[in-house]
């Protein structure tokens, strides 16, 4: 059996083409959307003090005062301040937005209203208008509690600068919410799906009707389903290091900030691993043809998946969920993208473990019926 | 009394309309190289692959040692070596990898393997390509190496679906040389081909198939036997008059003349003196040739007395 796995490891890794696409296309591909992004990405990819230009238009002082007391509390989790402030004129701090030395301009206007100005649209810019939106709506809650309750005003205050904080932070520390790290993830769950075709390959390998070594298999006394679950192991671990790798490449190499914690992301690499093999596994065992034929068969489901899960048209997943939610439930592609997102987003937390879950059954269910369409070992002709 | 190794009984296989063996009865006896002889398309390698249980067939009974063969008796399956038509090895795997792969299927023991396989190289004559990969060997040691991994295990009974096709002329002979081998180390052989220079000379019992069919058995002499032709004049000549066919068919034993590709076929049926009449006859009409000589008859005119046409083109 050992010995079996270790000649299965051999086959796989000697197999050009298969670590041509599950290992040199993506890092290559990878490469490419580092030059293609890269400034973009390494501007925005860590989240830095924002410089603001404060224009007080007020005749009374209190609201802005407030304003001021609260914007300068703002900081994220790792303790540094979110705002850099400059207070000015309004005609100074147009000039300064133009300079570029400001990435906004916030106005408070004398009915207590507050406005933003920026320039541009970027991470950035939607983090101060984050900020302006969460101060509005306890701007409001204030109001309304110093006409009802004045003495409840000063436990309103320091829950807001809590408020604030704890939403800036919630939406946008922790975790990496930059469009371009989607490209680095969909990178890798494509790598995972990729596994499949090396499932493939040792499923065509052992079958009597898809290949010629297949039938050597079969008239040997060793039961085909060993040589085969000998040959997943092996393809499983090539394809995970594979992945690893990849990873490895993206992060220390290309210093990719994914955001999420590594070993969340390892987490779902090593299940998405293990769910391509396990679509390979079963595409390999249905019907006949060789291995062309079932490469072809293998893609274009690969293909499909992926184009519903809006790996190819962006709004497709959005569309799939609205329609028909089911389907981004079962379909791998979708699943282990939500597994990548949620960790990045959300955390380790209930949906990122529903999202692993999925996967584990997904997988299970692909192998089950595999072996059992493996089972069914008669054949009319080879 | 030697032991029954194969017994097929009645075996039926149909590919939708195609009948492809039609009511098939074969018994092979411990110690044989049996040959299956047949052209292109008459059942050979199906015949194979129901003995193997690899396909499905419509009826009929195969034991084999003995027991009902079906595909799950691993046991019997373990005394089995198979060489099939097409080159079945693992491209990403070495000669000497391949080779223990499959012999590993076979044989647990790992001191004892070794040995098994380095018994196989040498009987191939792989011993200068052991760390070659498949793509780099040519067809002759391509196909050695298909033979080495299906007997490196030692089987008791040894099946072989046309070994040698594509095969240059030093590599025939050894892999020719090596099943007569094998089969006086202990081995029972099928043998199957459509050259029957090579089921001639190595198998000791042959049946001819035809459509699925058997139309012949038993060994080379007895199946020449059985045929009216036994001796065969050839002339190579580039022209010859429609009379002096007529003239020829005349001598005394003759039955049969045919002419194609400038040779000139006169067909015997008994007689002494064929070949002594046919050159008086020549040279009475003075009849210029290139070459004048006598052939026995060979399973190919068995083939085409019982069927009615060629084994196979003849080359050239
Ligand atoms: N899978 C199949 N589907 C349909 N017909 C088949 C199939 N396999 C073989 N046949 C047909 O069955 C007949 C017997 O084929 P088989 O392969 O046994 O011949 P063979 O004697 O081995 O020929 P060859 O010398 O070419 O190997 C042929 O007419 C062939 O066309
Ligand atoms: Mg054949």
């Amino acid at each position: 059996m050992i010995r079996i796995f270790l000649y299965q490891l051999k086959i796989i890794l000697n197999n050009k083409t298969i670590i041509f696409w599950t290992l040199l296309f993506p890092v290559i591909l990878g490469t490419l959307f580092y030059f293609a992004f890269g400034n973009l990405y390494s501007e925005e990819s860590v989240l830095k003090t924002i410089d603001v230009a404060v224009v007080d238009e007020t005749e009374n002082a209190e609201p802005y005062q407030m304003f001021q007391a609260a914007a300068e509390e703002l900081e994220y989790s790792d303790g540094t301040a979110i705002l850099n402030i400059t207070y000015t004129d309004s005609y100074e701090a147009e000039a300064l937005l133009k300079d570029e030395a400001v990435t906004g301009v916030i106005t408070v206007k004398n009915n207590g209203d507050i406005t933003l100005l920026v320039k541009e649209s970027g991470i950035y810019e939607s983090v101060l208008s984050g900020i302006i939106a969460e101060y509005h709506k306890f701007n409001t809650m204030i109001n309304e509690i110093s006409v009802e309750n004045p003495q409840a005003l000063e436990k309103a205050l320091s829950i807001f600068y809590e408020g604030v904080d704890v939403n800036v932070t919630d939406s946008h520390t922790e975790g990496n919410k930059d469009p371009y790290v989607t490209y680095f993830y969909n990178l890798i769950a494509m790598m995972c799906l990729f596994s499949s075709f090396s499932g493939l390959g040792i499923v065509v390998n052992c079958q009597r009707n898809q290949s010629d070594v297949g039938l050597r298999v079969n008239v040997s006394p060793v039961k085909t389903v060993f040589i085969e679950l000998a040959g997943i192991a092996a393809a499983f671990l090539v394809q995970l290091v594979c992945v690893l790798l990849g990873l490895f490449y993206l992060i220390t190499i290309l210093g990719v900030n994914f955001g999420g914690e590594i070993i969340n992301i390892i987490i779902t690499s090593v299940l998405g691993t293990m769910l391509g093999v396990s679509i390979g596994y079963l595409i390999g065992h249905v019907g006949k043809g060789g291995l062309n034929t079932k490469i072809g068969i293998l893609t274009g489901v690969e293909l499909f998946c992926c184009f519903l899960s809006g790996l190819m048209v962006g709004n497709m997943k959005i569309l799939v969920q609205k329609h028909c939610p089911i389907v981004n439930k079962i379909n791998p592609s979708a699943v282990l993208e939500d597994a990548f997102y949620a960790q990045n987003i959300y955390g380790a937390g209930e949906r990122f473990y529903g999202d692993l879950i999925l996967i584990a059954v997904i997988t299970v269910v692909l192998l089950i019926v595999g072996s059992i369409m493996a089972g069914r070992n008669k054949y009319a002709s080879v | 009394m030697a032991e029954t190794v194969i017994k097929v009984k009645n075996l039926v296989k149909q590919y939708k309309e195609l009948t492809a063996l039609d009511n098939f009865d074969l018994e092979i006896k411990e110690g044989e190289v049996f040959g299956l002889l047949g052209p292109n398309g008459s059942g050979k390698t199906t015949t194979i692959n129901c003995l193997l249980s690899l396909i499905t067939y419509d009826n009929g009974e195969i034991q084999i040692f003995g027991k009902n063969m079906s595909g799950n008796r691993y046991d019997i399956k373990a005394k089995i070596g198979v060489v099939m038509q097409n080159v079945a090895v693992f491209q990403e795997l070495t000669v000497y990898e391949n080779i223990n792969f499959f012999c590993g299927l076979y044989i647990k023991d790992k001191k004892l393997r070794k040995q098994y396989v380095e018994d196989a190289i040498k009987f191939t004559g792989l011993e200068d390509f052991k760390k070659f990969y498949p793509k780099k060997l040519s067809g002759g040691l391509l196909r050695r190496l298909n033979i080495a991994c299906g007997i490196a295990h030692k089987p008791k009974l040894i099946i072989l679906d046309e070994p040698t096709v594509a095969v240059d002329p030093q590599s025939r002979n050894k892999i020719l040389e090596g099943i007569q081998e094998l089969n006086r180390q202990g081995a029972t052989v099928i043998y199957t081909s459509h050259y029957m220079e090579e089921v001639e000379q190595i198998c000791t019992r042959i049946a001819i198939m035809d459509k699925g069919k058997c139309i012949a058995l038993g060994t080379s002499e007895e199946l020449k036997r059985k045929i009216k032709n036994t001796e065969n004049v050839i002339i190579d000549i580039k022209k010859i008059y429609d009379e002096h066919i007529k003239g020829l068919k005349k001598l005394s034993h003759c039955y049969d003349i045919q002419y194609s590709g400038d040779k000139l076929t006169i067909k015997f049926s008994g007689g002494k003196h064929n070949l002594i009449n046919v050159m008086n006859y020549i040279a009475e009409n003075n009849i210029s040739y290139d070459r004048i000589y006598s052939e026995l008859p060979t399973l190919n005119d068995v083939f085409l007395e019982i069927t009615g046409k060629e084994l196979r083109d003849r080359e050239g």
